[in-house]
């Protein structure tokens, strides 16, 4: 569903992907974990036409991204870690706006549906998206994710923040659609969340996809120590210089 | 701790791309400014020089002649322009600059340099005073308006606050930065167009030292009171692009559009009668002697009756030259009664205006600016009084002379007589005799100042315990 | 995703939200206020000026009759009566079909006077300078100002974080995500608040035009407005274009906002400032207290030399007699003093034409330097609130007062009457205005430029939307 073909990204003289090959199949969930500035936003971008390719190519369900960015964007969902809704409209016309952009008109009660399964509160979907909480914003974006149900879904470290009782139930809603065979490509520096969400963990470091870890055959401690022992590795760039367009989510967080 | 925060405040604006560019554009607007105001000012001086001299040459030439005519030729007064014109223009622009010292006429003062300027649009003058009033105040907007609201984005709010910062010093701090900064833009500014303005032989005001200590002093609480309110909505808005959106939003409404609402307000609900109207008003007052063949009839009743004689012949003077001063006299309170209404009307115009400064300090100091600059209506009107009384003096000098010396019908006088006539000189009054009108608009200006301090003082303060909860 | 959709959101967060109603309800309430204080003024001038009128045609009828009667009884009751020195015919400029939609410089120049033997071009406008200077230095508050200076600010608040807001916020990301692309969504945007936003002041004045003036033909008024609102759109879509590509190119929130206010100060305040100051000192006009002193040169010499004067002027029309009727001699004087005055101030005048043209030259060059002095003189012009229409009356006023001089000047000298037939004949004063389209015609040039300014803004600012989301997130 997801493809990576030598894909690279260069900002100037600095290398910010480094010829990334990867493939997501559908049911399959990857986690690229890596310090700040080590590749994995700028990886996402990639896939959703956010950013070019220097070289390679980056394929969503076969096609080329750089050439077919409408086409390519249909077919994917994307959460970022701050969703960010406009404040001065309620959940369920937030969510009705965002769909109808991509072409999709629900009716009212099923956008009300969507939320509610999204795991926002009932009596809040009506409310200002102004006194929503971090996590209730998360949710719509879920809510927005789902109602597109795209084939793929890209995840920019979206359990930043959550409280771990809405960090659950994310992960709990990631697990489902994994499992009814999305093909999932998600950021994070959480490893423990990682291993819960992830059927494979990619190790990034100074954009490049170090090493790839079956998530099933290793315990959370084990994948911790492996990422660690790359990390304290010589080579690369130092921990926190960030490509442009790489944001410092260590900061944000 | 204060200067702690001065000095890094400071070093933030030479630091900031956007302070340099608008001090940079500031200062050249001021130094432009400066440099043209002075060199208009010499010109205006120099015309009136010039002029004044060919009136006296002209009025000493003028040959042999009835002392009557010569009254009807007459003389101009031409209004002399202070030094500090060149700092604050005030109303010179729009205010007459020649009186004809007519008889039986008390004229407006003509000769509006507004109307020769022709066509760039009346939106902006480009004198010191108007970029201090108008200009200056967007620019600390500009440079303010992320001072709290930056902090607050990028987190340095917070750790001042957990250093036990109190909102006065926080604002201290900040307003002496910010002075700091302004001041190097304006004050060389300011007195480079003070020097400038000195510059030329211009004439002087008595009290010119007062004068510029009371502008100091003024624009001093002016830009208090602006730096006060760009703190203080920075210190209230919650990022700085809301600090930003309203500072210009202020800015445009009160500096912008009110003194021009107040304007058009004042002139619309007390309407200055259109100049035909006025005119022929005039034109009554001057004549009300002469249309009247009852009051000319009694008027000479009187004077046979009061001499003792039966015919004019027999009065011990010449009877022409004595009801010609008699209509003059009969005029004087007439012509008070339609310059009194004139000048009541633009006092309520001005009262509007007034009013309207309560939400615009731009309208307050623009008052006291022209008002210590001796630009303003009440220094033209001074210029008018004075006018009024010389144009007396020497219509009754002349018809004196018609009355006591004029044997025949066809008598003239000469050179002599036109030596006799003093040339009109003007000085300004000084301050302190008009300083009464000032005072609402001075009274305004402190209440600006010190709201606009207690304004920042408090959004400090909220914006501290925002953080702090 | 469809315009619709985009007007959902804009209706929601602006249209009928408290942005778009405050922007709506300032901009309408702002309009009538200066409709208000337009129309006042302009009832105003109409009421003095047929009061005038009415005074003057009264006198110059009875000043007529007095003819009528010498001619038919063959004598006269007074040597004074029925001299044509004291013809006194009135010289009105009607305010303009649109005059209520810009002050200008009407405010400073006069609109009435009286044409007659008595008057020189120096005091043939005299008397008239008697406003209150004080609000005159402040300016009014009209149309055109709101359209220059007012509408570009309240566009900028409107828009300028269209897209600078949801990029700051990240919100961009989601809407390219799900919609694709940007531009539409951006340029839809922007289209529907600046629409409102010109959507509230072009129908708050057009029913400021519909509401007729007292002078003013309704069909000239409604062209002309149609003129005006045209120009106005024109320099509106120079600003669309202004934030448009702003909101592309700049990337955070304050740097758009800041941007886009500097230029706003820097067209509609400063370029107006120096370039007015530069035409000044460059042209500097000749001293107005100069053409009084050659005036009263000339008014001395005449005096002094009447009995020349005459002679010359006689010598000119050998065909007149001098009367032996006992006129005050002042009447064939005063006559030869004003023609003296006249000669010695024609190159004076001359002078202040010229200077006047250069600076009014020097200005229509520099106003190509701000779309705001092109859109404020080319709206001013329509609205008939411009320096050259003032000029014009001063110009046909004069005209007429040599036309009368001439006419009349060899019977005052020679001390005797015009014929009836000859003051039938003398053509009375009636203002010849512009027609709107040579008005449109002198602005072509400027408003072409600012028009195809505009339209290379907006096709910029289309092309950097269409670039790589890369460069727009």
């Amino acid at each position: 569903m997801l493809a990576a073909k030598q894909l690279t990204r260069t900002f100037g003289d600095l290398k910010a992907l480094d010829h990334l090959d990867l493939n997501v199949q559908a049911g399959e969930a990857v986690c690229l974990l890596g310090a700040n500035g080590a590749g994995k936003t700028t990886t996402i971008n990639l896939f959703l036409g956010f950013l070019e390719p220097s070289a390679g190519a980056a394929f969503v369900d076969g096609m080329e991204v750089a050439k077919h960015p409408l086409e390519t964007k249909k077919r994917l969902a994307y959460i970022p870690e701050q969703v960010a809704l406009y404040p001065q409209l309620s959940g369920v016309e937030n969510l009705d706006y965002f769909l109808r952009l991509s072409g999709v008109k629900k009716s009212a009660s099923e956008l009300s549906d969507m939320l509610i399964a999204a795991g926002l509160p009932a009596d809040a979907i009506n409310k200002r998206a102004s006194n929503y909480s971090k996590g209730m914003r998360q949710k719509v974006g879920v809510a927005i994710a789902l109602a597109k149900e795209a084939g793929a879904l890209l995840l920019d470290e979206p359990l930043s923040g959550l409280d771990p009782s809405a960090a659950n139930d994310l992960c709990a809603v990631l697990r489902r659609l994994r499992d009814d065979g999305r093909a999932i490509l998600m950021a994070t520096h959480d490893v423990f969340r990682a291993k819960e969400i992830g059927t494979r963990i990619g190790i990034m470091k100074s954009g490049r996809l170090i090493d790839t870890l079956d998530a099933a055959a290793l315990d959370a401690g084990e994948i911790e120590r492996v990422y660690l022992a790359h990390m304290h590795e010589a080579g690369g760039a130092p921990n926190g210089v960030n490509a442009p367009g790489e944001e410092d989510k260590g900061a944000a967080a | 701790m204060i200067a702690a925060i001065a000095q890094n405040e400071f070093r933030g604006f030479l630091r900031n791309g956007v302070f340099i560019s608008l001090a940079a554009a500031m200062l050249a607007l001021m130094i432009g400014a400066a440099a043209l105001s002075a060199q208009r000012l010499a010109t205006f001086e120099r015309e009136r020089a010039a002029a004044e001299a060919v009136d006296h040459e002209v009025w000493i030439g003028q040959g042999a002649r009835n002392p009557h005519s010569a009254a009807h030729f007459a003389r101009y007064a031409f209004k002399p322009v202070p030094r500090l014109a060149a700092f604050d223009p005030g109303v010179t622009d729009y205010a007459g600059l020649a009186l004809w010292m007519e008889a039986h006429y008390q004229n407006p003062a003509v000769f509006r340099r507004a109307e020769d300027l022709g066509d760039a649009g009346r939106f902006a003058d480009l004198s010191p005073a108007w970029i201090l009033q108008y200009a200056a105040p967007l620019f600390l907007f500009l440079v303010l308006f992320s001072s709290i609201a930056g902090e607050r984005e990028q987190g340095t709010l917070r750790q001042m606050s957990a250093s036990g910062l109190s909102a006065r010093s926080l604002l201290a701090g900040k307003l002496a930065g910010a002075g700091l900064g302004v001041a190097a833009i304006i004050a060389p500014a300011l007195i480079l167009s003070l020097l400038a303005a000195g510059a030329g032989g211009i004439r002087t005001l008595p009290d010119v030292s007062v004068r510029t200590i009371g502008l100091a002093a003024a624009y001093v609480a002016y830009f208090v009171a602006i730096g006060g309110v760009a703190i203080g909505v920075s210190a209230l808005a919650k990022e700085k692009r809301t600090a930003l959106t309203a500072l210009v939003a202020i800015w445009a409404g009160a500096f912008v559009l009110l003194p021009r609402l107040a304007a058009s307000v004042a002139v619309t609900l007390h309407p200055t009668p259109e100049g035909a109207t006025l005119s022929k008003a005039l034109k009554e007052a001057s004549e009300a002697y002469y249309v009247s063949d009852e009051l000319k009839e009694q008027l000479k009743a009187d004077t046979l009756a009061e001499h003792g004689v039966d015919k004019v012949d027999d009065l011990p003077f010449n009877y022409r030259g004595y009801a010609l001063q008699w209509s003059e006299e009969y005029s004087h309170p007439l012509f008070e009664a339609f310059y009194d209404t004139l000048d009541a009307t633009a006092a309520r115009q001005e009262g509007v205006i007034a009013a309207a400064s309560v939400f615009s300090p731009a309208l307050a100091i623009d008052v006291l600016s022209a008002g210590l600059s001796g630009t303003d209506r009440h220094h033209h009107d001074a210029f008018r009084s004075a006018a009024e009384i010389h144009r007396r003096q020497t219509v009754k000098q002349l018809n004196d002379d018609l009355t006591y010396n004029a044997k025949e019908r066809r008598y003239t006088n000469d050179e002599t007589l036109w030596r006799e006539i003093d040339d009109f000189s003007h000085t300004p009054p000084r301050f302190s005799e008009l300083a009464g009108r000032y005072v609402p608009s001075a009274l305004i200006l402190f209440v600006y100042a010190a709201g606009g301090l207690a304004f920042a003082g408090f959004a400090l303060n909220r914006a501290q315990k925002e953080i702090a909860q | 995703m469809t315009t619709a959709t985009t007007f959902e959101l804009e209706r929601r967060l602006f249209v009928f939200a408290a942005p778009g109603a405050i922007a709506a309800a300032a901009i309408v309430l702002l309009v009538l206020a200066a409709a208000w204080a337009g129309k006042t003024s302009v009832a105003e001038t109409v009421r003095a000026q047929e009061a005038f009128q009415a005074e003057q045609n009264a006198s110059l009828s009875e000043w007529r009759d007095a003819l009528e009667t010498i001619e038919r009884d063959g004598e006269a009751s007074s040597p004074y009566n029925a001299r044509p020195m004291n013809i006194s015919m009135p010289a009105i400029l009607p305010p303009a079909p649109l005059a209520d939609f810009a002050s200008g410089a009407a405010d400073l120049h006069p609109t009435t006077t009286t044409i007659s033997g008595w008057s020189n071009p120096v005091n043939l406008f005299i008397e008239y300078e008697f406003d209150n200077p004080t609000p005159l230095s402040l300016g009014g508050l009209d149309l055109t100002f709101l359209a220059v200076v007012l509408m570009p600010l309240i566009m900028i608040a409107a828009s300028f974080d269209v897209l600078a807001g949801d990029r700051d916020l990240g919100r961009a990301r989601l809407v390219a995500l799900q919609a694709g692309h940007v531009r539409s969504s951006v340029w839809e945007r922007l289209a529907i608040r600046n629409g409102v936003v010109w959507a509230a002041f072009s129908t708050a004045a057009l029913v400021v035009a519909i509401i007729p003036t007292p002078n003013a033909d309704i069909g000239a008024r409604l062209a002309h407005f149609l003129a005006w609102m045209f120009v106005a759109l024109i320099y509106g879509g120079f600003w669309f274009g202004c934030i448009a590509l702003a909101s592309v190119v700049l990337k955070k929130g304050e740097t758009v906002a800041a941007a886009l206010f500097a230029a706003w100060a820097a067209f509609v305040f400063a370029a107006p400032a120096v370039g007015g100051a530069f035409a000044e000192a460059f042209y500097p006009p000749p001293s107005r207290l100069a053409f009084l002193s050659e005036m009263r040169k000339g008014e001395v010499a005449a005096v002094r030399e009447t009995a020349e004067l005459t002679a010359g002027f006689l010598a000119d029309h050998p065909e007149m007699t001098v009367s032996d009727e006992a006129v005050p001699g002042y009447y064939a004087n005063s006559f030869l003093a004003n023609r003296e005055a006249e000669k010695r101030t024609t190159p004076v005048l001359e002078g202040f034409e010229a200077s006047r043209e250069q600076r009014a030259q020097l200005v229509s060059i520099l106003q190509f330097l701000s779309p705001a002095m092109i859109a404020d003189r080319a709206l001013t012009s329509i609205a008939g609130g411009d320096v050259a229409r003032a000029m014009n009356y001063q110009r046909q006023a004069r005209a007429a007062l040599f036309d009368l001089r001439d006419k009349i000047g060899p019977a005052v000298v020679a001390k005797q009457r015009i014929s009836l037939a000859e003051f039938d004949a003398i053509e009375r004063f009636g203002f010849e205005d512009r027609t709107l389209t040579d008005l449109l015609r002198s602005s072509a040039a400027p408003l072409i430029y600012l028009a195809l300014v505009a339209g290379g803004l907006i096709t910029y600012a289309r092309k950097r939307l269409a670039a790589p989301l890369e460069q727009l997130l």
